[in-house]
């Protein structure tokens, strides 16, 4: 057992037995949503990982990814708004079309002619065009029942797929974004993922036929039960009173009855939750294990290469602008599935939700903090940095309660501590930055095989 | 081995016969407020409104044979529904409140009542989420609000307007989804009663800046301007960037900018402005206001009074039911808010209590009129407020 491996198992022990904690000291239902939480973060962080740690390229707009994914979510498992397609549908055809061949003809006109004042014309016209019957169908699709729907829906399949359609949709947008900006190097890239993933965001919460905008869509089905539904079910009740049989004897008769029932609904709660973490656990194995095996091929020591020293990758014959596409196409197809697993298990999509302090900075710093390079390290900042996260507001709220115990209840020092202690929470993650970086700046579980 | 089994087992039952029953000692009611976000000037004594219905009630001693009430406050930030969601569920869970009082928004309210309210079936009573889409939310009657719904405040903000003679406006709203609605409900009651909307933009809270909103709206050529927003953030942005630039001078509000942290700060600078919140002229309101005044609860802001009936409430749908459990609750709060019987105003909780431990019916009127219609809303009436020498007035209702 090697340093390293030994390392790996301390860091995810002290996770799991944090957690166990909690399910003690607060309740298990609040651990497991915590943990699901944390398994999507995870995978957030190895999508940003794999641009970063494998490639070295700096995305800052995996939030514009994620929301893509949030809208494939909406798109693949709400149902079809018959009204406003046959409303505005034909209108957004003829538009998209337009669209295309405005493009197609710009691209042939430059390629032939090569003339600027062509192209412009043409482009001008065409988005007058384009305009003029997108205008009208948007507006007729918002108009049908605006108050709950006012946009397409979706296409009713099970919100599953919506999973692997938000990867694909990030995916496509990763490809055509990164045929634009990926000539760029480290903060010019930077700076244009950031600005493209705010346009992407902009243009979804500004689109109300799309997805509602900033309406909300709210009630997106579920792949587990209900937890309504569990406390209901005959099979359900029988099960939880036989497993507590034992406890509930020794109570008096004219409290069993309530304490069966609230065992019944926590346990419906911890059952629904452990669900979730089932298909979650699930997807994260499945891409980590991929990802190692990419990691560890002639394919993976290529990319790392070209990290490393890009002249000389280049010089030996690697298409190094292909390459980063590549890299780039997949990191953002996994954020995209995370996007699609964190709308799944909110249940709604909110498109105002996503700011950049966090889905950007709070990723990156699981990333930087777990162990950029490394896939396990990313799993296990994402885990960490999203429970102190989380755990940052009740733990400020009794420190702060703790630290001025001594006062008296209505000192100003105290009352002003206490009704600001959400705000512990900033402080705390600048402070986790700051030690990790000063103490362990390659992150907590940094990159093995570093030298080839 | 065996024995240490044997006093793990005993340790077990005796810790589940403790929280069985410490359970019945203390009714906690969880008070989702946005703490922190763009209303959190607002919310504050909001939550002390409720504090203060629970104080009255404590103070009377006809809670249910003394068991306690106790508070509990969580930040729902308004903003953030997957933040609200797991404030909401640490409350139900954790501190294991019968009834939530809250979240504060519109956009938490919808996340909250479909992820927890409804699937941990725990009666939840908003007294500020005014968005029309609420009254769609897939809650299971779980959730209930106390504040009008926005579709309403719209169509009454346009008809004071049009009374004023105002018949061209621009508007700007935040983009979320109060913002939203409200622009809508305004807008289409706005054109059908005969005035013309010169511009509507949305505003992104959470700028430093928004002259560049502010210059597209004073474009327009509008002398009004109509805004839906937040006074914490975006609003108080666009009335900074309109007074400095000489854009505008005359605004129109709506309950998310009422507050005196606008009237503090700008001053004598807004006279004229003016906007609608919820709250009536009642019997009921003059009742509200004494104490409040007495009790220093500011009511120069909205949802003070909704917060103090949705925790009135609360408590008098666990005296009717003559238990503390969250069924019991729910299945009471329809009784006590609706007629027929007594009448209960602001200050009567105590005569409320007594009543419902004789075993009579009872009729919550409150500080804003109560009278929940089949999904748990009210209709709720409109308070006018003009600003008059730097200060929040109210002058007429409607």
């Amino acid at each position: 057992m090697s340093r390293y491996h030994i390392r790996v198992g301390m860091t995810f022990g002290t996770i799991f037995l944090v957690l166990v904690i909690v399910s003690v000291s607060q309740s298990l239902s609040l651990a497991l949503s915590i943990f699901n939480l944390c398994l999507i973060s995870a995978i957030m962080a190895l999508g940003v990982n794999i641009q970063w740690g494998y490639a070295g390229l700096f995305n800052v707009g995996i939030m514009g990814f994620t929301a893509l994914g949030g809208l494939s979510a909406v798109l693949i498992s709400k149902e079809c708004v018959s009204e406003a397609v046959s409303a505005g549908g034909a209108g957004l055809f003829i538009s998209l079309i337009i669209l295309g061949i405005t493009i197609a003809a710009s691209l042939y006109v430059h390629k032939k002619f090569n003339r600027k004042w062509m192209v412009f014309v043409l482009v001008l016209a065409g988005i007058f065009i384009t305009r003029n019957f997108f205008m009208e169908a948007t507006r007729a699709i918002e108009a049908i029942n605006p108050a709950y729907e006012g946009y397409l829906g979706g296409i009713g399949l099970p919100i599953l797929f919506s999973w692997i359609a938000g990867g694909l949709l990030a995916a496509g947008a990763a490809w055509l974004i990164g045929k634009i900006s990926l000539g760029l190097r480290t903060d010019y890239l930077a700076i244009a993922t950031l600005g493209i993933s705010e346009i992407i965001i902009a243009v979804i919460k500004n689109e109300d036929w799309l997805s509602r905008g900033v309406k909300n869509v709210t009630g997106l089905p579920r792949p587990v039960p209900f937890e309504l539904d569990l406390q209901q079910a005959a099979w359900f009740k029988d099960m939880i009173a036989s497993l507590y049989a034992g406890s509930i004897g020794h109570l008096p008769v004219s409290e069993q009855a309530a304490a069966v029932t609230t065992r019944i609904n926590d346990a419906s709660i911890v059952v629904v939750k452990l669900c979730y973490s089932g298909w979650f656990l699930a997807v994260l194995v499945l891409i980590l294990i991929l990802a190692g095996l990419a990691l560890n091929s002639p394919w993976g020591r290529m990319i790392r290469a070209i990290r490393d020293n890009e002249t000389a990758a280049s010089a030996m014959g690697k298409d190094v602008k292909q390459r980063h596409l590549q890299i780039f196409v997949i990191g953002s197809a996994i954020a995209g599935i995370s996007g699609a697993m964190l709308a799944t298990y909110n249940g709604q999509f909110t498109p105002g939700s996503y700011v950049p302090l966090r889905y950007t900075f709070l990723i990156w710093v699981m990333v930087i903090v777990g162990g950029s390079g490394n896939n396990l390290g990313s799993v296990a900042g994402g885990f960490l940095i999203w429970f102190l996260w989380i755990e940052a507001e009740p733990a400020g709220f009794w420190l702060a309660d703790i630290c001025t115990s001594f006062l008296d209840k209505q000192s100003p020092i105290r009352l002003h501590l206490l009704e600001n202690a959400q705000y512990i929470r900033l402080i705390f993650m600048g402070g986790v930055l700051l030690v990790v970086m000063r103490f362990r700046p390659d992150g907590i579980l940094p990159e093995t095989n570093k030298k080839l | 081995m065996k024995r240490s089994l044997q006093l793990i087992f005993c340790l077990v039952v005796v810790l589940t016969m403790v929280t069985v029953c410490s359970a019945k000692d203390v009714m906690k009611i969880g008070v989702l407020q946005a703490f922190t976000g763009p209303i959190e000037s607002l919310t504050p004594p909001m939550a002390k409104a409720a504090d203060y219905a629970i104080q009255e009630v404590m103070d009377s001693n006809a809670f249910l044979d003394g068991t306690a009430i106790e508070s509990v406050r969580a930040d729902s930030t308004c903003i953030d529904a997957a933040a609200a969601t797991a404030a909401a569920e640490r409350l139900v869970t954790v501190e294991k409140v019968a009834a939530i009082m809250g979240p504060s928004c519109s956009g938490t309210s919808a996340a909250v009542a479909t992820k927890v309210s409804a699937t941990n079936g725990i009666p939840t009573i908003s007294s500020s989420a005014t968005s029309a889409a609420l009254s769609e939310v897939e809650d299971n009657g779980y959730f209930y609000r106390t504040a009008p719904s926005d579709a309403r405040q719209g169509q009454v903000l346009a008809k004071i307007t049009i009374e004023k003679g105002i018949k061209e406006v621009a508007i700007t709203y935040t983009n979320n989804d109060y913002g939203k609605g409200l622009s809508e409900s305004f807008g289409t009651a706005f054109k059908q009663a005969g005035g013309k909307i010169l511009m509507i933009s949305s505003h992104e809270d959470g700028k430093a800046d928004y002259s560049a909103e502010v210059a597209s709206l004073a474009a327009s050529g509008a002398e009004y301007l109509v805004i839906f927003g937040f006074i914490d953030q975006g609003g108080k942005g666009i009335i900074q960037a309109s007074l400095d630039s000489g854009a505008f001078d005359q605004f129109i509000f709506t309950d998310g900018m009422i507050g005196p942290a606008l009237t503090e700060h700008f001053g004598s600078a807004l006279n004229g402005s003016y906007g609608t919140m919820p709250g009536g002229e009642s019997e009921a309101t003059q009742k509200w206001k004494t104490i409040a005044t007495a009790a220093d609860i500011p009511i120069d802001g909205p949802f003070r009074g909704s917060s103090y009936d949705a925790t009135a409430i609360i408590i008098f749908a666990a005296q009717a039911g003559k238990s503390i459990e969250r069924a019991s609750i729910q299945a009471h709060i329809m009784a006590v808010a609706n007629a027929p019987g007594e009448k209960i105003y602001a200050g009567d909780l105590k005569k409320g209590l007594e009543l419902l431990a004789q075993g009579k019916d009872i009729d919550y009127v409150g500080a804003e009129n109560i009278e929940f219609n089949e999904i748990g809303e009210v209709l709720g009436t409109y308070q006018e407020m003009e600003i008059i020498k730097g200060e929040f007035v109210s002058v007429a209702f409607h």
